[in-house]
């Protein structure tokens, strides 16, 4: 495949983000045995899937998916329709505002000329000041941006919706049971989750919309304005009770009208020094006097202006937005927990998460069938984190060979080291990044805020793209097993939903048994 | 004014704390769920004898920090017995520290602790941390292993660490626990602290003594449906003959319908007598106590035995007999009395499931009565009388954590009922009983009812 050509397959659009996240969603619910019966169905080619290329295997696994799976395009289709449906209301709503602002700015009875200051101050001016400032924006450096976003009035706000959230949840925990909490608790991490892996292509998204809208609004001004001139008599002039000479005014003119002076000069683009003069109304003395030619003359500078100032910026916006919504999507990282999930779905005869002794999967690995995409596995080194009491009641060595054989590494590539008094963080904070990090949790212990306190304090110190695993214990059966990878159900449905709450995209639960 | 006995029952989140608290309770009123953080506030039930509150039981969210919270207590060692305060008001206003605070809360306003715990796992730093805290806290206090599973590997390592943190262990199944084992547990607590003996003595006297009185009236009411259910009967007047068939079949499914409302009514009463009020009692498919009245099922699992039936049907008919021998002025010497306990045999050894016959009669101002009920078969009155009795043992033995489990009954093609047991002596209380309902003898009903209530009083209560 040639450069261009592999680019393109890899080239992720928003169509197939949407549907990857509906066939992910969907997948969510079903059991791993089905999920791989389903995989295999799909037969994937083989040599993408040992190109290692996540961002490859991902967009071939999606069309598959879809194509055996109608349901989920129709999803699919249906997120992107309502989103094209909420751009095209927005657009509509910012023609019709359009035209109804301008419409009453240009309302003109005969006795006074329509106010050219107000007009332009309103279209042209104040649209020419927002796009500076967001050009500004766009060109301040990042800790600019974020000091401006993260400032005292951001602050302010958050801890005003902090205390009304921290109320409500109080409030609502005397409603709601358990269950509901934790469903709520899931739903907001889940929103968590999307908000950190498409945070920055919504963000663009809505960007892009916005800027079709103003757009709209601008058409709609500007087709106002034209309806007005083409199929009615109207007069144009200034006004002012400074003391301000014609030419100060001419000078003005002749500024706003650079963009478009080459093309169309003085008396044309914008209105000359006389005509200037001429459109300026003084009440005490009327506007008998004035040339119904130098009245005339402003309309053209008014068009020009709402087209340069209004229509051109937000065109160059609009199309950033969408440069950036690719550029996003084109960034977006498929190391992140539901993508490694999906890569161990694809492996090949890999091994299991549940009810399968691990041996069987290593077996296979060590002999060659699988190896598939390991990467996160088997660049690095994997540490693994346990409490030091969890140490003393399991052989540890026994951990580290099982975790060995089920990642398909080399057994001197896991290192295990105990921490105390629950201080994870501490313990991994002299480790380098190279590690893969793994915490391991015994599984019959429901999962607490301390824990919860433990990883994020990991996290925190962690780079927030580094896959984290949780490594669940299962209780060893009677047969003199050492070390049991398998959870049962009911332990590692707390694990799973403990997770789905905390809402990090990295962070992956490495045998859910679900 | 004497304080009572209170209990703060404390543990690990999803450990079954909301469990052993409905159960010593005896309240179904806990919210009791499997998903783990189902209670975030203490709340206190009370266990009434009556209307007297005897024991207070505190359900207490799960800990939350159980390290952090252990590491406060050896950090804050200067504190002394205070640390429980201080550390409640030091976290007080932390959310992170909310459940902590709350399930200690009770311990500083002096409740007891009932540590729970599932031994059916290996112990983690976790419960070594929270064992400590509630060492530290050197409040009376008793773990109990409510046992989530049979796996038993780990009970003995649990054992000897509950020996070193707890003054008294209790194995407490808060799913299957009897009304004994509730009573067992609650006499165990008064040996963690010698303060609260007399108070606990009375108390489980009390609810002894509350016991006694919920199967008295257990008794009461199986004798007052039972005497119900032997009366029962419908009638309906015709004009002519040919709609007879129909009316019969109508009447027999109103018969029915009479005899299940009646047990219902019946089985709303125990579940009052016995507290056992917000939750259904969901008796699974296979029950006994789940089929109809009519059932196949039914009688062949419940009622006499075809030795008994004999010599009930004996007793019964004997009567009948005697009956008709004191009508001759006794010139028969006892030869009716013979041939009726005859006849009586041989028919209770008739299959009597359908014996609701349909009695037509003729009217003598014109027309037909139709009449179904009562029940002519001997068997009748004892499995009516095992089913009632079946419900009240079952829902008496209700623990009322079990909101979400099944009960299932032994499934037995033999005699599961209570009046298969029955020597002649007892038979005869209740033949008597039966005779006197049939007879309508208001004397003789009273005497054998309360005979018959002093026999299930003593049944119920053993």
């Amino acid at each position: 495949m040639s450069g261009k050509g592999k680019r393109n397959a890899t080239r992720w659009s928003l169509d197939q983000l949407v549907g990857y996240e509906c066939a992910l969603a969907k997948d969510e619910s079903e059991d791993w045995q089905s999920l791989k019966a389903q995989d295999a169905e799909t037969h994937l080619e083989e040599g993408l899937l040992l190109s290692g290329d996540r961002r490859a295997i991902a967009a071939g696994w999606l069309k598959l998916r879809l194509e055996a799976s109608p349901e989920i395009k129709l999803a699919s289709d249906s997120v992107m329709q309502s989103l094209k449906a909420a751009g095209q209301l927005l657009g509509a709503g910012g023609l019709l505002l359009g035209l109804a602002s301008a419409t009453a700015a240009l309302a003109y009875t005969g006795e006074a000329p329509i106010n050219v200051s107000a007009f332009f101050s309103l279209f042209v001016l104040l649209q020419a000041v927002l796009a500076v400032v967001l050009l500004l924006v766009f060109a301040a450096p990042r800790s600019w941006r974020e000091r401006l976003a993260f400032g005292p009035l951001f602050r302010a706000t958050r801890w005003i919706l902090e205390s009304i959230f921290s109320k409500l949840q109080a409030l609502s925990a005397r409603f709601l049971s358990g269950q509901q909490r934790q469903d709520a608790a899931e739903w907001a991490g889940a929103a968590r989750r999307s908000l950190a892996l498409h945070g920055s292509v919504a963000k663009w998204l809505a960007f892009t919309k916005i800027q079709a809208a103003a757009l709209c609004f601008n058409f709609g001004v500007l087709a106002a304005l034209l309806v007005s001139v083409v199929f009615s008599d109207r007069a144009f002039g200034w006004q002012t009770t400074l003391e301000t000479e014609s030419e100060s005014v001419g000078q003005l003119v002749e500024v706003v009208s650079l963009p478009w002076a080459w093309a169309y000069g003085e008396g044309e683009g914008y209105p000359s020094l006389q005509q200037i003069e001429g459109s300026r109304i003084v009440l005490k003395e009327g506007t008998r006097g004035l040339e119904s030619v130098d009245l005339a003359a402003w309309w053209r500078f008014l068009a020009l202006g709402v087209l340069s100032y209004g229509v051109l910026p937000r065109l160059i916006f609009y199309f950033l937005g969408k440069w950036q919504i690719r550029a996003s999507l084109a960034r977006y990282d498929f190391g992140n927990a539901s993508a490694e999930r999906l890569m161990q779905r694809l492996r090949p005869e890999g091994p299991r998460f549940d009810a399968e002794r691990v041996e069987q999967g290593a077996e296979q690995i060590a002999s060659g069938v699988g190896g598939v995409d390991l990467q996160a596995t088997t660049r690095q080194r994997v540490l693994c984190l346990c409490s030091r009491e969890l140490g003393e009641s399991f052989d540890l060595e026994a951990l580290r060979t099982r975790l060995a054989q089920r990642w398909g590494v080399r057994q001197e590539s896991v290192e295990v080291k105990t921490y105390e008094n629950g201080r994870i963080a501490a313990a991994a904070a002299d480790l380098s990044e190279e590690r893969q990090f793994v915490i391991v949790f015994e599984s019959w212990m429901p999962p607490i805020r301390e824990i919860e306190r433990q990883v994020r304090e990991l996290r925190a110190q962690m780079d927030e793209r580094n896959l984290l695993k949780i490594v669940l214990l299962g209780i060893p059966d009677s047969a003199g097993e050492a070390i049991s990878l398998r959870p049962e159900k009911q332990y590692a449905e707390a694990w799973h939903s403990f997770v789905q709450r905390l809402g990090d995209p990295y962070l992956i639960l490495d045998n859910p048994a679900l | 004014m004497k304080s009572l006995p209170r209990f703060a029952i404390i543990g690990h989140p999803n450990e079954g704390k909301s469990s052993i608290v409905a159960t010593l309770s005896l309240n179904d009123g806990v919210a009791i769920s499997a998903t783990p953080g189902e209670t975030i506030q203490q709340q206190r039930f009370d266990l009434k004898a009556g209307e007297q509150t005897i024991i207070e039981f505190v359900d207490t969210p799960g800990f939350q920090n159980p390290q952090a919270t252990l590491q406060w207590f050896r950090e804050n060692e200067e504190a002394g017995d205070g640390r429980v305060k201080r550390f409640i008001e030091t976290h007080g206003d932390d959310p992170d520290f909310h459940h902590d605070c709350e399930l200690l809360r009770p311990v500083l306003e002096g409740a007891g602790i009932l540590y729970v715990v599932d031994a059916s796992r290996p112990m983690t730093a976790v419960d070594t941390a929270e064992m400590e805290i509630l060492r530290l806290t050197a409040r009376p206090r008793m773990a109990i292993i409510n046992p989530k599973s049979n796996e038993s590997r780990f009970l003995q390592s649990w054992k000897t660490t509950f020996r070193q943190h707890f003054n008294s262990v209790r194995t407490f199944n808060a799913q299957t626990a009897r009304y004994l084992d509730r009573i067992e547990l609650l006499e165990a607590l008064k040996s963690i602290d010698q303060d609260w003996e007399p108070a606990l003595s009375e108390a489980v006297e009390l609810v002894r003594m509350d016991r006694q009185r919920s199967t008295e009236r257990a008794a009461e009411a199986i004798v007052e449906h039972l005497e119900q259910s032997l009366r029962c009967s419908c009638s309906s007047f015709l004009e002519h003959e040919s709609g007879v068939e129909l009316e019969k079949r109508k009447l027999e499914s109103e018969y029915r319908a009479k005899l299940a409302k009646i047990e219902k009514r019946f089985r709303e009463q125990i579940r009052d007598v016995y507290s056992v009020r917000k939750v259904a009692v969901e008796l699974p498919e296979n029950s006994v106590l789940a089929e109809d009245l009519f059932s196949e099922r039914a009688w062949q699992a419940l009622g006499l035995t075809q030795k008994q039936l004999a010599i009930a049907g004996a007793l019964l008919g004997a009567g009948i007999g005697v009956g008709a021998d004191l009508a001759a002025g006794g010139i028969t010497f006892g030869v009716f009395a013979s041939i009726g306990a005859a006849i009586g045999a041989g028919s209770a050894l008739w299959k009597g499931k359908d014996l609701a016959r349909a009695k037509i009669s003729q009217l003598p101002l014109g027309g037909l009565k139709v009449t179904v009920g009562p029940n002519v078969s001997e068997q009748f009155p004892f499995v009516q009388l095992d089913r009632y009795f079946l419900y009240v043992e079952f829902v008496s033995n209700w623990a009322h954590a079990r909101q979400e489990a099944e009960v299932h009954l032994v499934e037995s093609n033999e005699k599961a009922g209570l009046s298969s047991t029955w020597e002649q002596g007892d038979l005869k209380v209740a033949t008597r009983f039966v005779k006197a309902v049939k007879s309508r003898n208001a004397e003789e009903l009273e005497s054998s009812g309360r005979a018959l209530r002093q026999l299930l009083v003593g049944v119920l209560g053993a």
